[in-house]
């Protein structure tokens, strides 16, 4: 007998005697009756299709993706979603990856240690949900329940998140494009009632034929396209957009033209690439309108830019171009000269007159042409907003508003998917607080941070870079029916988001998240993160809840589409361990708090009305889509033009539809998960150009796009018949209800109210443009900007093969030698996973892009470790790539590849300590004055080699 | 495995029954007070070192088992959990595949062996089948079924589950514990977790 065997039965019988272990029975498995047997062997080993929505960048594709035995084993592109038509990158081919990563949030855990420390045990749902439950209901009674905070995350899907908080009591939620490109989308929301502005190139497109048939339509008609500050074949959340630039400049002809400081992918295949300073794109916009203004002439065919048509669709234009020309007879201060005249511009942006006036020119005279902008610039700079005005009035002015093969804004033209589902209408709840004394009864709405808050009261879109603030200081409410009250931020529930890294500089949110009161209590009493992966933030909740991943749960993808599609985000697996849907985390904590008591919420608002998560995304479609019949050719010409749309396409196709005239409505048949399912997973419906006008006359048809008088409005806050009207006439009537007390963003720049039509101010840190700066340009010559990296998203960057990827953002292979798990190809052997030493110089990491000459300059080269510190005394450490392909006195760092201190990020966690942190360099303090957005892109330092 | 052994191996079934239950879910304070009964008198091999360790933790402790409960249940997450990277995946897939991902190719045959042995996992599709302590419940199931069938003296039964026991603990489990065992072994201070690695390790070890 071995040793082994004479030990097996020594502590065996030792053991046997354990009531413990003896009680313990069938803890994970369990007997099934032979029937049940049966069916389960029949049931293996075959595949189920199912048609999904990608998350593993934003770009959302369309997915068919086959399932076998619980398994999701094969991914493609579902070539029936014109997003992507069929295709699938490496990104979504890895999804695996991700989804089966053995690092996943599995369980609910709960912080035993200090924030931040990363100290945590398992526990059951029912005891996380008990303890989040018991602080809220806490919380609420003490400060109220806008004390609470929800941002709604990252990755779609967070309607039952905004439900929820507002079923709870708080108007205060908020969602990832509050710290997206905020900016970027002024303009376009003022203007348009819209958003984002991208090219007419999805395709196929659905289009109405003379025949009165449908068909599906290719190839491109645009002729130019400007992409500023924005990098589509990388960072690009619209992949049509992504191949169709290619296909317009090859099988149209299409010109391109990058304007971006840094020779970024897309750059590198534009045929024109203008490298201006950093944070100039609204000068360059502005010198671009006062060329065309001045230069028009409709005589002249070589000089023809204004479309003068388009005057009848527009209202303010007199006061918009009077307002803009007001500025001509200004010195700038920096300068010297005229505004918007080209030699201003080219003092400011670096860029050579010539340039300007030939980009100006081109723009006005190829036709149809794109101006569009982006994320980076101007979305994150301080003066973003101007520049996305300017650049809404230019698409317009030049006639390629809507037109085939111009500028569409994807928010106008997508499919509605409303109804009740986000809980707005509890906002409207009447309550009562206690303000100066007096008891004070209004609705739940009034008490948003922001939007009656002191510091920014028109950010419809949340300040999320202010939430440190609050957290440390609360709220002051100063507009609306509760102005003089004051709130704590109590409790901030973060859902697959990671705002303490990316949204403002890490040391900012941390200091907030663990401030103490005078007893030695966190003042934020409530952190609550939910998420599949355990990023930083995570590392500083009392609570992690883990939240299934985009293929085990069910929602709606229609990313910037030219016109309504929607396609279906189906469960394509169960939700592995024990996470769950945002749908089931919602039911499951309502229910919670009403059990604890909560007055608020009851089952007939949740777990009552949805029984299973199908039930929440028809009620989502119900209202699709939901737009206007309206545009060339008319999308249905067997309905009335200007009739709300409602229906799936085959019942809207037959011509059944019923049409009811006082309502303006036609009620096809409601779309549903099911009709989606049985349709490839996608609903089209037809498109249309030209969305502004009569389809058969040119007038306006007062029904597009979505402002206060269906026109094009320069002017955001006028009064036409006794009604005062724009998209400001609100928030303006606000400040003048409160006495005329000016936010905190508008004293910044010297306003008293939102502008009524142009405006003007300068970013921040900027020493080219901006007097009050100009002192730090010898000290600090280097300007910062960012860039999102290939891989897009933290999650991308934890898998291994998309990890090794040499990629923009993470340009040269600079690593130091480290050890890594990864796949790797073994000649003979296949696929075999192994323990990887990495030597030095062989992984690509996030680096300093900087021009070689500077450089030069500065005695360094690629490879280096250098320092860059900025006026505030932040510093981040990296190391050099010096390229030709960057403006000298910029450096570009990737957005989110460096100093990432969640050990879940793998290899890129390895090199925290030598990749720069982008945010480290930001001024906390710099938020743009309309919306309170972080100023992620204004910023200078200088660098010293380590 | 020699036959001999395997058939050795019913009387371990009370061992397969400690481990699974160390590794499935955090320890309680009671399996803790049933624990410091033991005691090893001489450490010849890692199931001494093992249960001496083990034995050692839960006595040194005896004074303050509330706080020790709660200190191993955040190991347990440490170690096999995360929210931070886990040092010890607990899942076969981790150790057998190309990818270090879960719910592969070995889920799905360790899923087809519980069907052989009639069971399934209780909820199907979320927690892999290759988790440490499912296969070593499974282990348990079948020493017991044996034990049974040999009362009922059913021998196709008893030589089919018997090859079906050797198949699973020769082609799964000993392919893979030792290498969890051994990085349990390498990141953990406690002395707990340490026993019960030395005894998974030697009692999944190929003999």
């Amino acid at each position: 007998m071995n040793t082994t065997r004479r030990g097996f039965i020594k502590y065996s019988s030792i053991l046997a005697g354990s009531v413990a272990l003896s009680q313990s029975g069938m803890l994970s498995l369990k007997k099934l009756s032979p029937d049940e047997a049966k069916a389960a062997t029949l049931a293996m080993d075959k595949y189920k299709i199912h048609y999904s929505a990608c998350t593993m960048c934003p770009a959302e594709c369309g997915m068919e993706m086959w399932v076998r035995n619980g398994q999701l084993e094969k991914i493609y592109g579902n070539s029936e979603v014109p997003m992507n038509d069929g295709t699938c990158c490496a990104k979504g081919s890895a999804s695996q990856q991700l989804i089966y990563s053995p690092y996943r949030i599995k369980y609910p855990m709960k912080r035993v240690g200090e924030r931040g420390e990363g100290k945590f045990k398992r526990v059951s749902w029912d005891e996380a949900l008990d303890y989040i439950g018991k602080k809220l209901i806490s919380i609420k009674k003490r400060h109220g329940a806008e004390s609470m905070i929800m941002d709604c995350g990252d990755v779609t899907d967070r309607n039952p998140y905004y439900r929820l908080t507002f079923a709870f009591g708080s108007p205060n939620a908020s969602e990832h494009g509050s710290i997206c490109d905020v900016p970027r989308r002024h303009g376009p929301k003022l203007i348009l009632g819209g958003k984002r502005i991208e090219p007419d190139l999805m395709t196929p497109k659905l289009v109405r034929q003379s025949d009165n048939s449908l068909k599906k339509e290719y190839g491109y008609k645009n002729k130019l396209i400007i992409y500023n500050g924005w990098n589509p074949f990388v960072a690009t959340r619209i992949y049509y957009e992504n191949r169709g630039t290619v296909g317009a400049q090859v099988e149209n002809d299409c010109k391109v033209v990058v304007i971006d400081p840094a020779l970024s992918n897309t750059a590198s295949k534009a045929d024109v690439w203008l490298s201006p300073r950093a944070g100039t794109d609204g000068d360059l916009f502005g010198a671009m309108l006062r060329y065309i203004l001045d230069n028009d002439d409709p005589k002249d065919k070589n000089r023809s830019y204004i479309d003068w048509d388009m005057k009848k669709y527009v209202k303010g234009w007199d006061e918009f171009m009077d307002e803009f020309k007001s500025w001509y007879g200004k010195k700038d201060p920096i300068n010297g000269l005229s505004y918007f005249s080209i030699d201003w511009a080219a003092e400011r942006t670096g860029l050579e007159k010539k340039q300007i006036e030939d980009l100006s020119h081109q723009f006005g005279i190829i036709k149809p042409a794109t101006l569009v902008w982006g994320m980076q610039s101007p979305g994150h700079h301080y003066n973003g907003y101007c520049c996305s005005v300017i650049g809404t009035v230019l698409n317009v002015i030049t006639g390629n508003f809507d037109v085939p093969g111009g500028a569409i804004d994807c928010e106008l033209v997508k499919c509605n998917k409303g109804g009740s589902f986000t809980g707005k209408q509890f906002k409207k709840k009447k309550i009562t607080r206690e303000v100066n004394g007096k008891e004070v009864e209004a609705e739940v709405e009034h008490l948003h941070m922001d939007l009656f808050g002191h510091k920014h009261p028109c950010a419809w879109d949340e300040s999320v870079g202010n939430y440190p603030n609050a957290f440390m200081d609360g709220v002051d409410i100063s507009y609306g029916p509760f102005r003089g009250y004051h709130y704590s931020i109590k409790a901030f529930f973060l859902r697959t988001g990671n705002a303490v890294y990316t949204a403002g500089p890490s040391y900012r949110w941390e200091d907030a998240i663990k401030a103490k009161d005078a007893n030695g209590d966190y003042k934020l009493e409530l952190m609550v993160v939910t998420d599949t992966l355990a990023l930083e933030s995570s590392l500083y909740a009392d609570i992690i809840l883990p939240e299934a991943s985009f293929v085990e749960r069910q929602s709606l993808s229609d990313i910037y589409p030219s016109h309504q599609v929607v396609y279906n985000r189906d469960a394509v697996i169960k939700p592995m361990y024990e996470s769950k849907p945002p749908f089931e985390i919602m039911n499951l904590l309502a229910k919670k708090l009403h059990d604890l008591g909560d007055p608020d919420i009851k089952g007939e608002d949740f777990w009552e009305k949805y029984d299973k998560e199908e039930d929440f995304v028809d009620e989502m479609l119900a209202v699709s889509p939901g737009r206007v019949n309206v545009g060339r050719p008319l999308p249905y010409p067997q309905y009335p033009e200007g009739y709300k749309l409602y229906g799936t396409p085959d019942s809207l196709e037959s011509g059944k539809a019923k049409v009811d005239d006082k309502n303006k409505k036609v009620n096809g048949t409601p779309l549903t998960v099911k009709w989606l399912r049985e349709h490839n997973g996608v609903a089209i419906w037809p498109m249309s150009w030209y969305r502004y006008r009569k389809h058969d006359a040119d007038e306006p048809n007062y029904a597009f796009p979505k402002t206060s008088s269906k026109m094009i409005e320069f002017v955001w806050d006028y009064e036409e018949d006794g009604k005062r009207k724009g998209r400001y006439a609100k928030h303006n009537k606000k400040i003048e209800e409160s006495g005329g007390d000016v936010p905190l963003g508008l004293r910044e720049i010297g306003f008293k109210k939102f502008p009524k039509t142009f405006f003007w101010f300068e970013t921040k840190w900027n020493p080219h443009t901006n007097p009050d700066y100009k002192k730090y340009a010898k000290d600090y010559p280097f300007q910062v900007i960012g860039g999102k990296i290939h891989h897009s998203m933290s999650g991308t960057q934890m898998i291994p093969w998309l990890g090794q990827v040499k990629a923009e953002g993470t340009w040269q292979p600079l690593n130091e030698p480290f050890e890594a798990e990864v796949p790797e190809a073994v000649p003979g052997e296949g696929m075999k996973n192994m323990t990887m030493k990495f030597p030095a110089n062989s992984f690509s990491v996030g680096t300093i892009m900087i021009n070689d000459v500077d450089a030069k300059d500065l005695g360094i080269s690629t490879g280096d470790l250098v320092e860059l510190t900025n006026p505030l005394g932040k510093s981040t450490k990296g190391k050099i790539f010096a390229t030709g392909g960057i403006r000298p006195g910029v450096i570009k760092l990737g957005f989110g590849a460096g100093g990432r201190w969640a050990p879940g990020m793998g290899p890129a966690y390895k090199s925290r300590k030598y990749t720069p942190y982008h945010n480290m360099l930001i001024d906390p303090d710099a938020l743009s004055p309309i919306m309170g957005f972080p100023a992620f892109a204004d910023m200078i330092v200088n660098i010293k080699k380590v | 495995m020699e036959m001999a052994d395997t058939n050795s191996m019913v009387d371990a079934k009370p061992l397969f029954s400690f481990l699974k239950r160390i590794f499935i879910e955090e320890v309680d304070k009671d399996l803790l007070l049933e624990l410091q009964q033991i005691t090893v008198s001489a450490e010849d091999n890692d199931l001494d070192r093992g249960f001496s360790l083990v034995g050692q933790a839960a006595r040194a402790n005896g004074d303050r088992l509330d706080d020790y409960v709660e200190e191993l249940a955040v190991e347990f997450s440490r170690l096999f959990i995360g929210p931070k990277r886990a040092p010890a995946i607990p899942f076969a897939s981790f150790y057998l595949t190309e990818n270090r991902s879960v719910m592969s190719d070995v889920t799905v045959t360790v899923r087809k062996q519980y069907l052989e042995a009639g069971l399934a996992v209780q909820n199907l599709f979320q927690i892999p089948e290759d988790h440490i302590g499912f296969e070593l419940e499974f282990m348990e199931y079948l020493l017991l079924r044996l034990q049974e069938l040999e009362v009922a003296g059913d021998q196709e039964e008893i030589y089919r589950i018997d090859k079906l026991k050797e198949t699973f603990f020769d082609e799964q489990l000993t392919t893979w514990v030792p290498d969890f065992a051994d990085l349990i072994l390498e990141h953990t201070n406690e002395d707990f977790y340490r026993g019960a690695a030395y005894i998974l390790k030697e009692t999944c070890q190929k003999h």
